[in-house]
């Protein structure tokens, strides 16, 4: 190994039970992993997370890049890491009441600087590791050298399906998108870092095991318009509404977690509050023959109150996001409804995902298209829902769309493919279950 | 020994995932910066083994071939069957690199790629990661267009086929968010902004 780290405290597993665990894994298993729709999910439908949810991490030597120092960088890591720790609660009645536990750690600094040169090596188990790319060479490695310029940060997630952990990740920041003028939009120094810093924290998004996620995209094809991210006066007019966890920098304002980044983020690393305090919709999409339908963007609105708190209360989830590509079944959970406020629960297609072109969602690479967005109405055939009590589940009705099903001949009936042992989120107490270590030294 | 072992359990059953962040999007010029460029119909697809590992992972790419017609070469030396190292999407084995967002290519089906040069790891990529990937569709005559997704709309709005009845025709058979335009449109465009640049 390349000597990143001083001290590393690895264990190694020295139970031979496991190690024959792990061989028949290898003999037997068929480990194909995917995106999911506001995570990577396991084959067992679960998403994977943090061990005590508990992010430990590491930053890079070194400088971001020329202009941004070694410490002006760990500050705005820290500064977007404390906004997905802290920004986790949903105000009910005046009350503000936490839905996510997700706690981080700082373990150091590497040893080494990692680069281009020596990234190949860089292996730390059981944390994260934020990387100050300075030159773009490690994610010129990865998507291309013509591309490095055009791809601000980039976050690589081991995972492991036998325990439903995320074993390791690196955060790849890109130092060249730090300069002015990288970003279209950025007319000052000052807006270029904040561009930068929503990039930080959409990583950190990813590292968390956060996909990508879409609602208010209506906005974004208005910030859009003139087809080059400039918008009005360098200001993109509700930007504040685009999830920082949407796949493309439209405003510098993604650098604030959106009520959808929120949500999903308690889906993974859930406080009992979230099942407890709060309202939860559930239902399945299916193609018009019955089969489900998977990789359906689902938004769940709040109406009556006014068009900024219909856009602010927004969550998004796609369906059949809980398991990887078709297997599973079309399900949809969404989390955090606010007891005794209305909502609209609708469908739309993933408007990024046209044809030849990959999504960037889970859990299809090309999801179904040519439909337009729809209400799902409730089971007692009502256009809305409201719970008058926390803690209430409201099942939907099965929406059907007659579209072409990417995963025609592969996916099942939607009644037979139907887990009724499933309880999303996740539960907590997988939390005590063995991980698989690596050493970083042999 | 058993140590040994263990590792490499645990080393197989991991699974990696790249996640692009917001990738640029790139103006129809940016496609100028490709290393090649050709209109070329997929041949196959098979996953491929780096020899170089990723933060210390053994990981597995795909290898796409196409079939090139000469005077479908825009730009770069491209022989008729031609092969390149991409990044999976989502779809892959164990082990895969995957950065969501990379495009996917159906055999059998024509595209017009412009193409980055070759990674250290040996990888290419459309430019703009999947922007500078058209899928290439023919009406009933044989007449070449390409379509255009909606993310890519902003790259080709300058040319104006969308009002050709043909392509009218052509875009209500694909998706309501493509954008269709003259093969030829953008690659005379395009050999303009190389012969720009000289």
């Amino acid at each position: 190994m390349m000597g990143f780290l001083k001290n590393a405290h690895v264990e190694v597993v020295s139970n031979f039970s496991i190690f024959l665990f792990y061989l028949m894994l290898i003999l037997f298993s068929a480990n194909i992993c995917y995106a999911g729709s506001s995570y990577t999910s396991s084959d067992q439908g679960k998403p994977y997370y943090w061990k005590d949810n508990t992010l430990k991490w590491y930053v890079d030597k070194g400088d971001l890049s020329p202009s941004v120092d070694h410490d002006t960088a760990v500050a705005w890591v820290n500064n977007m890491l404390a906004q997905w720790r802290e920004k986790n609660a949903l105000e009910v009645d005046h009350k503000s009441i936490p839905i996510s536990n997700i706690m981080t750690q700082f373990m150091g600094t590497l040893r080494k600087d990692a680069t281009g040169n020596n990234y190949q090596e860089l292996n730390i188990a059981s944390a994260g590791v934020v990387i100050f790319d300075t030159d773009a060479s490690i994610i010129a490695d990865l998507v291309g050298p013509e591309n490095a310029a055009k791809t601000p940060g980039l976050t690589m997630l081991l995972s492991s399906d036998s325990n439903d952990m995320i074993f390791s990740g690196y955060t790849i920041l890109n130092g060249t998108s730090t300069y002015l003028g990288r970003y279209a939009m950025a007319r000052t120094e000052q807006r270029a870092d904040e561009l930068f810093q929503a990039t930080i924290l959409h990583e950190l998004g990813h590292l968390l095991n956060l996909d990508h996620a879409q609602s208010n995209v209506d906005i974004v094809y208005a910030c859009n318009q003139d087809g080059n991210l400039v918008d009005r006066n360098g200001l993109c007019e509700g930007g504040h509404y685009i999830p920082s966890m949407y796949p493309y920098l439209v405003s510098y304002r993604q650098g604030q977690l959106s009520r959808d980044d929120i949500v999903s983020l308690a889906s993974i690393y859930p406080t009992d509050e979230l099942s407890n305090e709060f309202c939860m919709v559930t239902g399945y999409v299916s193609d018009a023959e019955g089969y489900a339908l998977k990789g359906v963007n689902i938004i769940a609105s709040r109406i009556g109150e006014g068009e900024a708190l219909m856009r602010v209360d927004s969550r998004s989830y796609v369906s059949g996001a809980h398991y990887p590509g078709c297997t599973g079944d079309s399900r949809y959970v969404i989390n955090g409804l606010i007891p005794g406020k209305t909502y609209q629960i609708y469908y739309e297609p993933l408007y990024v995902s046209a044809n030849a072109e990959s999504s960037g969602y889970g859990p299809l690479e090309q999801p179904p298209v040519n439909f337009n967005a729809t209400l799902i109405m409730t089971a007692d055939n009502q256009s809305s829902i409201k719970c008058d009590q926390p803690g209430t589940h409201i099942e939907m009705q099965t929406a059907v769309i007659d579209v072409s099903n990417p995963c025609k001949g592969t996916v099942a009936l939607l009644q037979d493919s139907i887990d009724s042992t499933q309880s999303p989120p996740r539960d907590m107490g997988m939390s005590g279950a063995p991980g698989c270590q690596l050493t970083l030294y042999p | 020994m058993i140590r040994v072992f263990i590792i490499m359990g645990c080393m197989i059953v991991m699974h990696m995932h790249a996640m692009a962040m917001q990738t640029n999007q790139i103006p129809f010029d940016a496609l100028a910066d490709a290393d090649i460029a050709f209109s070329g119909i997929c041949l196959s697809k098979s996953v491929y083994a780096l020899k170089k590992r990723v933060f210390g992972q053994s990981v597995s790419v795909f290898q796409y071939t196409f079939q090139v017609a000469n005077k479908d070469v825009l730009k770069g030396q491209v022989t008729d069957t031609f092969s390149f190292l991409q990044a999976g999407s989502s779809k892959g084995s164990a082990q895969m690199l995957t950065v969501p967002g990379m495009p996917d290519y159906e055999i059998g089906t024509q595209y017009l790629l412009f193409l980055s040069s070759e990674s250290r790891l040996g990888l290419r990529a459309p430019m703009g990661v999947f922007q500078g990937q058209f899928k290439v569709i023919s009406d009933d005559t044989g007449h070449r267009f390409i379509s255009a997704t909606a993310k890519q709309r902003h790259m080709v709005n300058a040319f104006t086929t969308q009002t050709n009845s043909a392509a009218k025709h052509l875009s209500s058979q694909h998706s309501n968010q493509s954008h269709i335009v003259d093969f030829n449109d953008i690659k005379r465009a395009f050999l303009s902004l190389q012969k720009d640049e000289q």
